[in-house]
């Protein structure tokens, strides 16, 4: 990390105005507490589509996702370009299955969205049991590099002065987001996308300029600096090429297909839209500005196997952790008139990515602290939109709450692999929350969806899903894993999506039919007394319904 | 009614008498057979369910596409097409431009099938609906939410009147009580 700490005194003093001003801006943006609208977990009114499709990308792009997916495109070529395709689709996947069907009254949570028709207490508490078990991880992902990057910055030696700057930087963010609640989030959110849409085509703009503006002398160069050659442009980079590689490999692109979009948070941001059209609107707009990211994401890492090379890449970490500030470093190290200056555009990328990491973290804590007070709380039993509001003090101490563990779980798995939180985080919300959502929103009827086929859902496709991933070579077994000493690896793919998917499915499946009839949809009484009532926006009459 | 839709009425016989009055819009030719029943409900979830196979059909289409060709054809994506740009990437520019119109697609059947049959059935059942509103206006006004409100509370986006006066506001008073 010696480049990044050769950089001085300015630097760091940019960096703690901007802290500074991240948080006077969220003071500004915090909800009152004396007025009682309940807004601090989830806006409740009616957003315009573009600021909203805005702050959904934001959402979608989180900021260990865009160095993960950097990095996978400089370490695995072709594959980390499937890779970040299949994170391309996502935003589309989300919005053709679920976008509309999402709006229909007030929603705090994932919790709110799934049990429209089932019984709300244990349903809304396997929801939060299943928003807690996506969140943690990846903001556990979030904090370390920013963490790094922050001890690196500030001169802070060694392995005590990592866990100093990962403690130092996760309070101030928890503090951020307790203060400013959701509206501070969701403006972060925005100024995060558009500073991402600014940014990410700039810094092409860059590598492409050193190269003269010839894509084929990037990846030239890049398969010269990899050191491999021109295997280096074939398929079968990430994993290996072999048979297990490229299952690996798919296994991992169905897991970023089907989990980077569906999200908790981003769940619980279109249910709170006004109408479907709005919702859909949204969407579109999400998906245009997640294409061009992704195209921009894919240029990026190229140029930086190119600019940096194999061998620092390695020391970037497992997958090229920490990249884009290596590339930021090395883009303005070869400026010729800032040898003894410290580097603008660092310090930029720098607090670039601490509001990244700012915006991402605050809408996963506000998450997880709205799946802990509404889907867990004392309020659960009750339908979704009814029930009374949220005392601000309580959300803001459960997100305290979970804000200290992800600073603890950084500081402790500080030294893993941050793709390792990654893939936990996009694999769960692939096995558990996609199936459950989707059997919620669309498998109608008597013989609908039920809640015993939620249960087996997510807790048995929780359990699943942490049990292939502690099995697999991510977790022990590699000199990259979690426990680089044990030896238990037993199931072969680093990801295991390929599998887990299809058993979150069928669990639901399963559940549903094999809930004894008489218990099937207890809530069905009530139903035929209400002819009209809607489902979701778009489904008129329930006459079709039972 | 006239002598001549008397006569005529026999041979329309996917019809029954309530919907007399909807079938005409729903029964053009230029419309797919699915839409051409005599009830909007029926059509609306018709034109739901064609929408969500065509989207996951896109979307399964475009990722398979490239997963199986980038798995299991690997000396087809480094062939060299043009100059430096190679068929992988080609591959991910023609990605782009299917979302683009996967997504031009999707949003235009949603506006041109989706709402109007969508309004079609909210307007069937304004009685009733009015009815709603003025129960959860009331509900507003008193101190304790009933429970067996909420299920009834399903407002309807395609009601502007609702979707800007008593419904919304409503709720959120009530959210605040």
């Amino acid at each position: 990390m010696t480049p990044l700490a050769d950089e001085g005194a300015l630097a760091i003093s940019v960096f703690l105005v901007f802290l500074a001003g991240c948080l006077f801006v969220s003071m500004l943006a915090s909800p009152d507490l004396q007025e009682g609208a309940d807004d601090f977990l989830a806006e409740q009114g009616n957003r315009r589509p573009l600021p909203q499709g805005l702050a959904l990308t934001g959402d979608f792009i989180s900021a260990a996702g865009v160095l993960y997916f950097c990095g996978v495109v400089a370490v695995g070529s072709y594959d980390g370009i499937l890779i970040v395709a299949a994170a391309a689709l996502s935003p589309l996947l989300l919005k053709v299955w679920l976008a509309e069907r999402l709006p229909g009254g007030p929603g705090w949570s994932l919790g709110d969205a799934v049990s429209r028709r089932l019984p709300a207490g244990p349903a809304r508490r396997a929801a939060g049991v299943a928003t807690l078990v996506v969140s943690v991880p990846l903001l556990t992902a979030q904090l370390i590099p920013i963490g790094q990057i922050t001890a690196a910055l500030m001169g802070l030696p060694g392995q005590l002065g990592e866990i100093a700057g990962i403690t130092l930087v996760g309070i101030l963010i928890v503090s951020c987001v307790a203060i400013g609640g959701v509206r501070g989030s969701t403006l972060l959110q925005i100024v995060k996308t558009v500073g991402f849409l600014l940014i990410a085509p700039l810094l092409c703009a860059l590598i492409l300029a050193r190269f003269d503006w010839d894509y084929g002398a990037v990846l030239a160069q890049a398969a010269q600096g990899s050191g491999v050659g021109d295997a280096y442009l074939a398929p079968g980079r990430l994993f290996g090429s072999d048979f297990t590689g490229r299952l690996d490999t798919l296994s991992l692109a169905v897991t970023v297909l089907l989990g980077t979009a569906l999200m908790p948070h981003m769940v619980t941001r279109l249910s709170t839209s006004g109408t479907a059209e709005r919702a859909r609107r949204a969407t579109s707009w999400a998906v245009a500005a997640a294409c061009l990211l992704c195209v921009s994401a894919a240029v990026i890492g190229y140029g930086i196997q190119a600019v940096v090379g194999a061998k620092g890449l390695d020391e970037a970490g497992p997958q090229g952790g920490n990249n884009l500030l290596l590339l930021a470093a090395a883009l303005d190290g070869s400026d010729p008139d800032s040898p003894g200056n410290p580097g603008l555009l660092l310090t930029f990328i720098s607090c670039a990515f601490f509001l990244t990491v700012l915006a991402s973290v605050s809408v996963l804590l506000l998450a997880g602290s709205a799946a802990i007070v509404h889907d867990m709380g004392r309020n659960r039993h009750a339908r979704p939109g009814t029930g009374p509001p949220h005392r601000p003090l309580r959300a803001r101490v459960a997100l305290v709450a979970v804000g200290a563990v992800c600073i603890a779980l950084a500081v402790a798995g500080r030294g893993a692999n941050a793709q390792f939180w990654l893939t936990l985080s996009y694999t769960e919300a692939a096995t558990v929350v996609l199936p459950a959502l989707a059997c919620a929103l669309t498998w109608r009827g008597p013989r609908g969806f039920t809640l015993r086929g939620l249960r087996w859902c997510v807790y048995g496709g929780t359990l699943v899903t942490l049990g292939l991933l502690a099995l697999s070579p991510a977790v022990s077994g590699s000199p990259d894993s979690v426990h680089p000493d044990g030896d238990w690896a037993v199931f072969p793919l680093y990801a295991p999506g390929l599998l887990s998917v299809p058993v979150g499915f069928l669990l639901a499946w399963a559940g549903t039919r094999l809930t004894p009839a008489a218990r099937a949809n207890p809530a069905a009484p009530s139903r035929p007394q209400q002819p009209g009532a809607a489902d979701d926006l778009l489904s008129g009459s329930g006459t079709h319904r039972r | 009614m006239s002598a001549h839709s008397h006569r005529r009425a026999p041979q329309t016989h996917a019809n029954d008498s309530v919907h007399q009055g909807s079938s005409g819009f729903l029964r053009r030719d230029s419309m797919r057979p699915a839409y051409r029943t005599g009830s909007s409900s029926e059509a609306l979830s018709a034109a739901r369910r064609t929408q969500l196979n065509r989207g996951l059909g896109l979307v399964a289409g475009v990722f398979l596409t490239y997963a199986l060709a980038s798995c299991f054809l690997p000396g087809l994506l480094p062939m060299e097409v043009y100059g430096g740009l190679r068929v992988g990437e080609l591959f991910a520019l023609a990605q782009v431009l299917v979302i683009a119109a996967g997504v031009l697609t999707h949003d235009r059947h949603a506006r041109r099938h989706i709402e109007p049959l969508a309004a079609r059935v909210a307007t069937r059942e304004p009685a009733f609906h009015a009815e709603e509103s003025h129960r959860s206006g009331t509900a507003a006004a008193s101190s304790a939410p009933t429970h067996g409100d909420p299920d009834a509370d399903e407002f309807n986006a395609f009601d502007s009147s609702r979707a800007f006066g008593g419904r919304r506001t409503g709720r959120a008073v009530r959210a605040t009580t």
